[in-house]
């Protein structure tokens, strides 16, 4: 009997201790807000991280097999689509809007520049399935999965061979709640570990005068819609926050982006119309457009003098985060 | 459950043309969710079934709910769509999972009932009608709950299609895909004609 008890507690403790290597923690500083992520709830997985960065670099999940989500996210330029202002999908078709950089997503409550997506664990959707990005249905790609071996790669992820949409997006989704960018000068320097130069500290107290209410430390959004004057392209005639809500208010409204990584995201705004940092800060010095849903923050105009314009930028430079552009495990997976 | 598509009066066949007044129609598809299923007892809510089920009326006929044994129940709630809560936690499999086709890729959010067919009155591209109807957030809100006095040992519900599609033509829908105000008296239609037998 004792035999027994003695195997059975050994088999208990190592079962219980599989589980624990297989589960990835996301670290972030102890200042930060808590994350919208429920990660207690929906702890992750490492082995589903693995499946999860499989499939973003895998083209399959488009239609003609060409664009993978990496085509637009890449983890160089902080996983974005640098020096396209909007981005092409399969058969060279342009979509609509800019890459935005996905950085600290697990912190976000609305995706997309205008919001359409309530979910990461949904978010997949939405590319995979539009036509002029990847163009596909979800059960073909599931069909083309089966039969590029991810079978396999699923059992190990899921426990069971079976490819299910529910599967696929929740391996993309977790892949991505791994972003996590938190080690730039400026996380430095308020750890106390660094200083700014003075231009940079000028830019600081700049940015928490004129920035900090939208572009809120220490995500730099504050996860909300804003009209910042931009002049309507009326080619593209994009309402943002309005076409999801169909609410007046909400005209020309767009999702407050995050300003970390900033210097590898360019060119900026919802239809990358600004090539140069400085293109964005002389927007806001004297190109701001009025109309109702001009965000209220910006209704006084912003009064920057061109000296203050590179300040600002100097700071801004300091949201670079270098370990996260080259951080290996976000990279391109190489077969083992 | 029963839940049985009907057109006036006799059990639905898809793909087969059916008469109204002068004109006609058929339907290609037809799936929509029920959700939140309550069981009440004099009043009171006994159990909450926590599953969700879509029903494809080109091939389900019933729906099987499971309850603790011996619950007693004289009326039940039903929810037609996906709550709210749901719709914002997530991604989910089986019948939620988004390859039904019941999930919208563009704005996050279920399909709560998607009905297609053709109809000689629509003005439309191959004269078709299609409508996927659903809306979560406040005021596009599409989820409604219905409750049904039980007349007997199963619940036995019938959808008056004809009924449904006369009440949308009359309106001059016949595509209609977001959520919004249209969306919502779309709804408002299709409960009408869930009814029981």
């Amino acid at each position: 009997m004792k035999r027994i008890i003695v195997g059975l507690a050994l088999v208990v403790v190592l079962i219980s201790f599989k589980g624990l290597t297989d589960k990835y923690v996301v670290k972030y500083p102890v200042s930060w807000p808590k994350p919208v992520y429920d990660f207690k709830e929906k702890p992750l997985s490492k082995k589903v991280i693995q499946l999860g960065r499989d499939l973003f670099y895998d083209p399959v999940l488009s239609a003609d097999n060409t664009i993978s989500c990496s085509s637009c996210h890449l983890s160089y330029s902080s996983f974005t689509h640098v020096d396209h202002d909007l981005s092409h999908g399969i058969e060279n078709k342009i979509g609509r809007r800019n890459s935005p950089v996905l950085v600290n997503l697990a912190w976000q409550k609305h995706f997309m520049m205008d919001g359409a997506v309530n979910h990461i664990e949904v978010q997949g959707l939405a590319p995979i399935t539009n036509p002029l990005e990847m163009g596909e249905d979800l059960n073909r790609v599931i069909d083309k999965l089966e039969k590029t071996g991810y079978s396999f790669k699923f059992k190990e992820a899921f426990g069971s061979e079976e490819i299910t949409g529910e599967r696929l997006l929740l391996a993309l989704a977790q892949f991505q709640l791994t972003f996590i960018s938190q080690d730039s000068k400026y996380d430095r320097v308020i750890a106390g570990g660094e200083v700014f130069t003075e231009q940079e500290n000028k830019g600081f107290l700049l940015f928490n005068k004129h920035c900090n209410t939208c572009h809120t430390a220490p995500l730099f959004t504050n996860g909300g819609f804003e009209n910042n004057g931009l002049p309507l392209d009326t080619v593209l005639n994009d309402l943002g926050r309005f076409e999801i809500t169909q609410n007046e208010e909400d005209i020309r409204k767009f999702k407050v982006p995050t300003l970390r990584n900033i210097s590898y995201s360019y060119p900026y705004m919802h239809d990358g119309r600004f090539k140069k940092l400085f293109d964005v800060l002389k927007h806001y010095q004297r190109g701001m457009e009025s109309s109702s849903t001009l965000s209220n923050h910006l209704k006084d105009g912003l009064s920057l003098s061109n000296n203050e314009i590179l300040d600002l930028i100097a700071f801004l430079r300091t949201l670079d985060d270098k370990s996260f552009v080259f951080n290996p495990s976000y990279a391109f997976p190489k077969e083992k | 459950m029963n839940i049985q598509g009907k057109f006036k009066e006799k059990e639905l066949k898809f793909n087969h043309y059916y008469s109204l007044e002068k004109d006609s129609a058929q339907i290609t598809s037809l799936k929509f969710y029920l959700s939140n299923i309550k069981f009440l007892y004099q009043g009171k809510v006994k159990f909450t079934s926590k599953a969700y089920y879509l029903v494809d009326l080109s091939k389900d006929k019933m729906v099987d709910i499971e309850i603790p044994k011996h619950l007693k129940f004289d009326a039940i709630i039903i929810g037609v769509g996906i709550d709210s809560t749901k719709s914002v936690s997530g991604v989910f499999g089986g019948d939620l999972d988004p390859q039904n086709g019941m999930y919208w890729a563009w704005n996050s959010g279920y399909i709560n009932w998607k009905l297609e067919g053709n109809s000689n009155l629509s003005t439309k591209r191959k004269q078709s009608f299609i409508y996927h109807i659903g809306g979560y957030d406040k005021e596009q809100n599409c989820y409604v709950e219905k409750e049904f006095v039980l007349k007997g040992e199963s619940l036995n519900l019938e959808l008056k299609l004809e009924k449904l599609l006369e009440n949308l033509f009359s309106e001059n829908f016949f595509l209609m895909m977001t959520p919004g105000e249209d969306s919502k008296k779309c709804n408002q239609y299709f409960l009408n004609a869930l009814v029981q037998k």
